[in-house]
């Protein structure tokens, strides 16, 4: 397990080799001037040449590339252009922010959905079983800002329990969480069902049923056990979604996390934050993958990792 | 096993495809905080006197009738955007300077009705010749570092902007000849020719201590320190959240009563007003005119509507040639039928829900040495005349470039409805700002611009500073933003002049015929002049006005419990 988590953990060098690469060339064919942004419309022709020329924009790409990386590989991500914070302080900042609002969204969205997914499996045809799925397509077709408007105009502005904007309490971290989750929940709850349901065909279930085994440990222990597999590979993707795509929480709720700064970092044209960013969102992608491929194992100890 | 694995592969083509596309993705979607990035921050518009009046009076009469009170003596601003850097030579755009101002001070300043008064400055003249500017200081003021204010630190901000030319207080200064230190506390400025418009930049020249700039990493130290005059010490900030400042207990005049004033970042429209209705938020900028109605009724919100000085045109590229080899807008007529087929109180309506004024000439009147210009009123048969005078009678097709923000957008969108009724079909193109701002400053043989929706504001509210970067002929891109190629030798000579003038009557007949010329040659359409509206809760007092709607808190306050 262990050098199977080293060799996992080497070949991501490689990988975000290749990713810095498509990163630094997608960021670069993007039309736009952080130099001019940063000027104003105001700013004279000789204003601009002299800021360009401070942030080293008039080096030739493959320069502009092989400074950045050789600075990655000491550890210096480079600095903002637009505030000129240190990237990897910025990043840092915004960091603990998103990661609150992640946290909170995960604290009930996966259990609520894995518990309807599996209720309406077992239930399957019945009430609870279209209650639950009714659940679960409102909870996707909801749009995040719209559900996170909607909390804010009942439970804030109408009922003034909960504050509307900002992270000061574990009061703030409730309607964030709500719209975090949702989807999760609701994505979760159909694939635990169709999951469930899948695994309830096998050969296995009816043999454990054939053995007389009570339904409860049939349903848990055979079915319940073995359907996580898809629902863990599921669960990972989503929280890489969550990390990088909680922008349009952190708007509604006025949270300064990564998902703002990436675009605000996109619209300012700041390359060493939008560059920093997305490498960080495509690590986490790959060692995400590397715990749902770690769970594999240890959710069925027949899937051997080597 | 190996299936596992080719699985784990498309798994990592996957997330190396999701991070890709998201930067595209949201290259082309995130130009949500251009207007407060841009000096559209400086927006505005003006009701007309009577209804200033009326509207002054209803306030009044909430305030006193409201028994609201605030639970606390700090007082929280919602804005839009954040402000680019809070060292106040590095930035520029009308959200920084409004965050920053609170920070740092300049010898003079503008009142809310565009007049220069003094700050730092108790008084000034100017010498015969029109070069050289003398200021008397006031006396005794200290820097938040504990640093005299006097007339060498006036020359320091200038030897600041001679060493480093990547600052935007460049602008500022590049006129001028030297900074002479006549006293501990007079100081001259000397111009390398007479400028009318010296008077108007120096309220752009702020002052910061001369030990925070001597440093090594001034902008460093300055993003997290603040070091000026002003009412306000910078306490805390978390880039892309929040700036807050306590009040400056050394402050050299009346000062605010608040023990401290916090700048939040809500880029969401509705969440500030929630924001503002829970009292989260003490004021609230910009107000959305959508969003005004779900307000003005509530009996503890006070809305207030600001003067214009931002001006809203398109530019018809008078270079622009169709495949026949024809240029549409080199024609005077065809950009005159365009002004004609334009209804702009129709468009403040559609598009401001009334928050806006006509167009009466090429900026805002509340920018001093306008002159009235009769208005081009909607006539679409002499439109069509002229269209057919000048051979375009059956139209042609046109791109019109935009920023891709919901009110540029729906702006756009009525210009190309307008437009169809004189057979000229529009196709609006709306891509970020920074995009635009890359296409719009492609020279003459590059440029691919034909038509551009935008807006136009001077930060130091000035004549020349509203029409020279703009609209003559000199400014061309990349010098400037004349993306109409519209050089009219007389209308150059004129803003010339002006420039090195002294006398105020003379200046002011000079910019009268500059608008009356362009006013006539259409380079643009002529769209007009939105509001700028903010709110606040009735208990906020003291809060004063820059012109365009800028809140100044030197003297604000809280009735709190």
């Amino acid at each position: 397990m262990g050098r199977y988590i080293a060799r996992r953990l080497l070949e991501t060098i490689p990988l975000m080799l290749i990713i810095s690469i498509f990163v630094f060339m997608f960021i670069h064919l993007i039309p736009g001037d952080p130099a001019r942004t940063l000027a104003g419309v105001e700013a004279t022709p000789e204003e601009i040449e002299a800021i360009r020329e401070e942030f080293g924009l008039n080096d030739p790409l493959l320069k502009q590339y092989a400074d950045y990386m050789i600075g990655l590989f000491k550890g210096d991500m480079g600095r903002s252009l637009k505030s000129n914070i240190p990237v990897t302080e910025l990043i840092w900042s915004r960091f603990q922010f998103t990661i609150q609002l992640v946290c909170a969204g995960l604290v009930w969205a996966p259990f609520l959905g894995i518990f309807i997914g599996v209720m309406c499996a077992i239930k399957r045809g019945t009430w609870v079983d279209l209650g639950g799925m009714f659940l679960a397509i409102c909870g996707l077709s909801a749009p995040g800002f719209w559900l996170g408007l909607m909390g804010i105009q009942f439970f804030s502005v109408k009922m003034g329990m909960l504050p509307s904007a900002g992270l000061e309490s574990w009061k703030s971290l409730v309607l964030p969480s709500l719209v975090m989750g949702t989807g999760i929940m609701a994505t979760l709850a159909r694939y635990s069902r169709s999951s469930m349901l899948e695994t309830l065909r096998e050969d296995y279930v009816r043999t454990a049923r054939a053995k007389g085994q009570k339904e409860s440990i049939v349903m848990f222990r055979h079915a319940f056990k073995n359907s996580l597999i898809q629902v863990v590979t599921i669960l990972g993707l989503q929280i890489g979604g969550l990390l990088s795509g909680s922008v349009i929480t952190e708007n509604i709720f006025s949270i300064p996390g990564m998902g703002r700064l990436l675009v605000d970092s996109i619209s300012f044209r700041d390359y060493p934050v939008i560059q920093g960013l997305l490498m960080i969102f495509a690590l986490q992608y790959v060692l995400i993958n590397l715990v749902v491929d770690v769970l594999y194992g240890v959710i069925n100890p027949k899937i051997r990792l080597d | 096993m190996r299936r596992e694995s080719s699985e784990k592969m498309r798994k990592k083509i996957v997330s190396i495809a999701l991070a890709g596309a998201m930067v595209l993705s949201l290259a082309a979607c995130g130009g949500g905080d251009k207007a407060a990035e841009s000096t559209t921050a400086q927006a505005a518009g003006e009701t007309t006197t009577a209804d200033a009046a009326a509207v002054k009076e209803s306030k009044a009469a909430k305030q006193e009738a409201s028994t609201a009170k605030s639970p606390d003596n700090d007082i929280v601003i919602a804005l839009q955007a954040d402000a680019t850097h809070l060292d106040p030579h590095v930035s520029s755009n009308g959200v920084s300077n409004q965050i920053t101002n609170e920070m740092y001070e300049t010898l003079l300043t503008f009142d809310e009705d565009t007049n220069v008064v003094p700050l730092l400055a108790k008084e000034w003249s100017v010498s015969e010749d029109g070069k050289s500017y003398t200021f008397v200081l006031n006396e005794g003021i200290k820097f938040h570092d504990g640093e005299p204010f006097n007339a060498e630190s006036v020359r320091a901000v200038y030897d600041r902007g001679l060493k480093d030319s990547s600052l935007t207080l460049q602008r500022t200064i590049n006129a001028w000849e030297d900074v002479v230190v006549d006293s501990e506390y007079q100081v001259t400025i000397k111009l390398k020719e007479p400028n009318n418009t010296f008077i108007n930049k120096i309220t752009q020249f702020r002052i910061v201590s001369p030990k925070a700039m001597a440093m090594e990493n001034a902008s460093d130290y300055l993003a997290k320190n603040s070091a000026g005059t002003g009412p306000f010490v910078l306490s805390e900030r978390v880039d892309g959240g929040y700036t807050k400042m306590v009040r400056n207990e050394n402050y050299w005049q009346e000062g605010p009563s608040v023990d401290s004033l916090t700048f939040q970042v809500v880029p969401e429209d509705a969440a500030r007003i929630a924001m503002l209705q829970t009292g989260e938020a003490d004021v609230i900028f910009p107000v959305p005119t959508t969003d005004v109605s779900q307000i003005e009724n509530d009996p503890s919100i006070i809305i207030d509507v600001a003067p214009a000085t931002t001006y809203r045109y398109v530019t018809l590229n008078t270079e622009w040639a169709l495949p026949d080899g024809r240029k549409p807008f080199a024609d005077k007529r065809v950009r005159q039928a365009f002004n004609y087929a334009f209804d702009s109180e129709a468009y403040a309506k559609v598009v401001f829900n009334g928050y806006a004024k006509e167009p009466t000439s090429i900026f805002s009147d509340s920018i001093r040495f306008y002159a009235e210009q009769t208005p081009y009123k909607p006539d679409l048969e002499k439109a069509k005349a002229l269209m057919k005078e000048a051979g375009f009678e059956d139209g042609f097709d046109v791109e019109l470039i935009v920023d891709n923000t919901t009110i540029e957008q729906k702006g756009a969108v009525f210009v190309q409805q307008q437009l169809s009724q004189i057979n000229v079909n529009v196709k609006v193109l709306p891509n970020e700002s920074t995009a635009n701002a890359e296409k719009t400053s492609a020279p003459l043989e590059d440029t691919t611009v034909q038509m551009w929706y935008v807006n136009w504001a001077s930060g130091s509210y000035e004549a020349d500073g509203s029409m020279r970067n703009i609209l003559h002929g000199e400014k061309f891109p990349p010098e400037g933003y004349n993306t109409a190629f519209w050089n009219n030798e007389e209308f150059n000579q004129l803003l010339d002049d002006a420039l090195k003038m002294t006398d105020d009557a003379q200046i002011a007949e000079a910019y009268a015929k500059a608008q009356a010329i362009a006013w006539e040659e259409c380079p643009w359409i002529f769209l007009g002049n939105d509001n700028t509206i903010n709110a606040y809760k009735t208990y906020v007092t003291g809060l004063q006005y820059k012109p365009g709607g800028t809140m100044v808190f030197r003297t604000v306050g809280l009735d709190h419990e």
